[in-house]
């Protein structure tokens, strides 16, 4: 299943490049991310709640982030389990840092995500619009974020 | 199914402690015919489970001045049944007997079935339609909210954490209007529609006087067309303005593709069905 | 958090017969009448309200047994394909279904039977339409519609040909 989501946030290239270098702060910018932390192998250890009404998956993991400066890229591999459910999810998530002018910066990612188990009976169509509302909470998170 | 704990509060007050008590860790139960099947599939998670089948009177149909209320445990057989709905509210009780099979409309309630919000369901397009108002109970007090602010999102409704929907009230419609439900289900009677449509219109001497129309499967949340309704209120009925309001209906939903059909497929069938609704609510065809 | 081990006392009538249970919240209907009581007549096949196949009567009402939890039943009769019966004799729909081959493997039987006998107890003379419409909510894997509408049929004195 693959995602692109591309929103601006005001600020220039290299200072949304340095604020991404704290991940676990970047990560507080995802809704329903919860106790992001380094893990013991340079990667990261945390867990997403995702929330349809009442249904609820809290999916747990890791992510490992790899950087490409020059390109202004970010790759990020992640897989993780939801023990209650039964089910799990890896993904590959890409963002690009483009300069849109001197004050702004466009992210855009795109995601190619798997789900296992019963997540993938919830339908992907209803993942998908979860996932870009998820995106969209982010993209304001991280303005703000960075602005403040 | 994971385990966990069950109350079943012989009152309403006693069903707000242990919601207070409990928060998010507790849900509601009606008949459970959802909730149910979502526990086993680990989808929902409780701690506690609070019944709400002991407390009296919620299970009630009864008329008032300002329209027939139906208890939040009333369960769709009853609905179906009830000589009250027949008479007051017959595109109700025609809509509830066309939900699913009789044995889930043995145990399934009114009020559980709109919380679950699922945009699919068969009653909500035709209580959007009626106009029908939601009373939701807290320990605080109580509001009414109507049907038509109620569905927020894909089972994400308006009711607070703490509220209860004890009743859905009915506003009765003048004698002269007629109403319709149509309901699309190309795989088996019991199936949730790939899309439906309820009308309701007033006619008088050819001149369309009220139109509301609402359909179900077609976006986020079970949504009433306003543009279709503009489009006709107040117009000479024909076909051709029928052909033209029912066109509307494609730039106003937003459906998902499933396994009833792609999205392109489901905004045509809902242009289809909205066109026949409204044919046969004013008469033609 | 939820009280590990919690049970509910549960009382019922099955069949004629009260039980009085400790049985845990989750615990679904289906189970209690297949493990607890030990009523192994009725099946769980979907186990999502949707095939029927666990079928009882509750107060005289189908329900879908999987989707039913037992606390929820607590205080109700239940009638189960082992209380059709009645007095060693079997019910006339029982005699219908196996003199019309009602069923092949047998699995969705009970199920259809006690589904069938709340619709003659609740109208003794429907239509074949009306039982059409009735029994739609019990599924035959084995397709054996036909031949469960014509053994319905010859109970209820209409015999209508199948196609």
């Amino acid at each position: 299943m693959k995602f692109e989501h591309q929103f601006t946030v005001p600020a220039p290239r290299a200072a949304l490049w340095a604020a991404l270098q704290d991940f676990p702060r970047v990560a507080s910018c995802i809704p329903g991310a919860e106790e992001v932390r380094p893990g013991e192998h340079g990667d990261y250890q945390g867990s997403l709640r995702v929330t349809i009404g009442p249904m609820g998956v809290t999916l747990t993991g890791s992510v490992t982030v790899a950087q490409e400066e020059a390109a202004g890229l970010w790759r990020m591999t992640a897989q993780a389990q939801d023990r209650k459910v039964g089910g799990g999810a890896r993904a590959i998530i890409e963002a690009a840092l483009v300069e849109v002018d001197s004050r702004q910066t466009a992210l855009k990612i795109t995601a190619d995500v798997q789900l296992m188990g019963r997540l993938g009976e919830l339908g992907q169509p209803l993942i998908k619009r979860k996932a870009d509302a998820i995106f969209k909470e982010f993209g304001e998170n991280l303005a703000k974020l960075v602005s403040s | 199914m994971r385990d966990f704990s069950y109350h079943a509060p012989a009152s309403l007050a006693e069903a707000h402690s242990l919601l207070a008590q409990y928060g998010d860790a507790a849900r509601l139960m009606a008949g459970g015919t959802a909730l149910t099947v979502m526990l086993k599939q680990s989808l929902v998670q409780a701690d506690h489970l609070v019944s709400l089948q002991r407390i009296p009177g919620l299970r009630r149909i009864h008329l008032q001045s300002d329209g027939l209320h139906i208890g939040a445990l009333a369960r769709l057989r009853d609905v179906e049944t009830s000589p009250l709905v027949k008479e007051h509210a017959p595109l109700l009780a025609e809509v509830y007997r066309q939900v699913a099979t009789v044995r889930i409309r043995n145990q399934a309630t009114v009020g559980g079935g709109i919380v679950h919000a699922d945009p699919a369901q068969d009653p909500p397009p035709a209580l959007l339609v009626l106009d029908a108002r939601l009373r939701l109970v807290s320990r605080a007090g109580q509001r009414e909210v109507p049907v038509r602010e109620f569905f927020l999102d894909y089972y994400e409704t308006a009711l607070r954490p703490g509220e209860v929907l004890t009743e859905v009230i009915v506003p009765l419609q003048t004698k002269h209007a007629r109403a319709i439900y149509l309901r699309y289900t190309p795989r088996t009677q019991d199936d949730y529609p790939t899309v439906s449509v309820a009308a309701l219109a007033r006619v008088e001497r050819g001149v369309c006087r009220e139109m509301r129309v609402a359909l179900g499967a077609a976006a986020p949340t079970a949504l009433r067309i306003t543009a279709v309704e503009e489009a006709l209120r107040g117009k000479r009925v024909s076909q051709a303005a029928v052909r033209r309001a029912a066109a509307l209906v494609a730039e106003q939903v937003s459906p998902l593709e499933d396994f009833r059909g792609s999205a392109d497929y489901k905004r045509d069938m809902a242009v289809v069905f909205t066109r026949r609704a409204l044919e046969g609510v004013l008469g033609l065809g | 958090m939820t009280i590990e081990g919690a049970r509910y006392p549960v009382s019922l009538v099955v069949n004629g017969k009260p039980h009085s249970l400790l049985t845990p919240a989750r615990r679904t209907l289906v189970d209690l009448l297949r493990y607890d009581l030990g009523l192994t007549g009725t099946k769980e096949a979907c186990g999502i309200g949707v095939c029927g196949a666990c079928t009882v009567l509750l107060d005289g009402r189908i329900v879908a047994s999987c989707i039913t939890l037992a606390v929820q039943a607590d205080g109700a009769a239940i009638t189960t394909i082992e209380g059709i019966a009645q007095d060693g004799k079997l019910h006339p729909l029982q005699e219908s279904f196996m003199k019309n081959g009602g069923f092949q493997c047998g699995i969705c039987t009970s199920g259809q039977i006690v589904a069938a006998k709340a619709l003659l107890d609740a109208n003794p003379n429907p239509t074949r339409e009306q039982v059409q419409e009735w029994m739609m909510g019990n599924l035959c894997r084995c397709t054996g519609y036909y031949h469960i509408l014509d053994s319905i049929m010859k109970v209820v004195g209409k015999d209508s040909p199948s196609l």
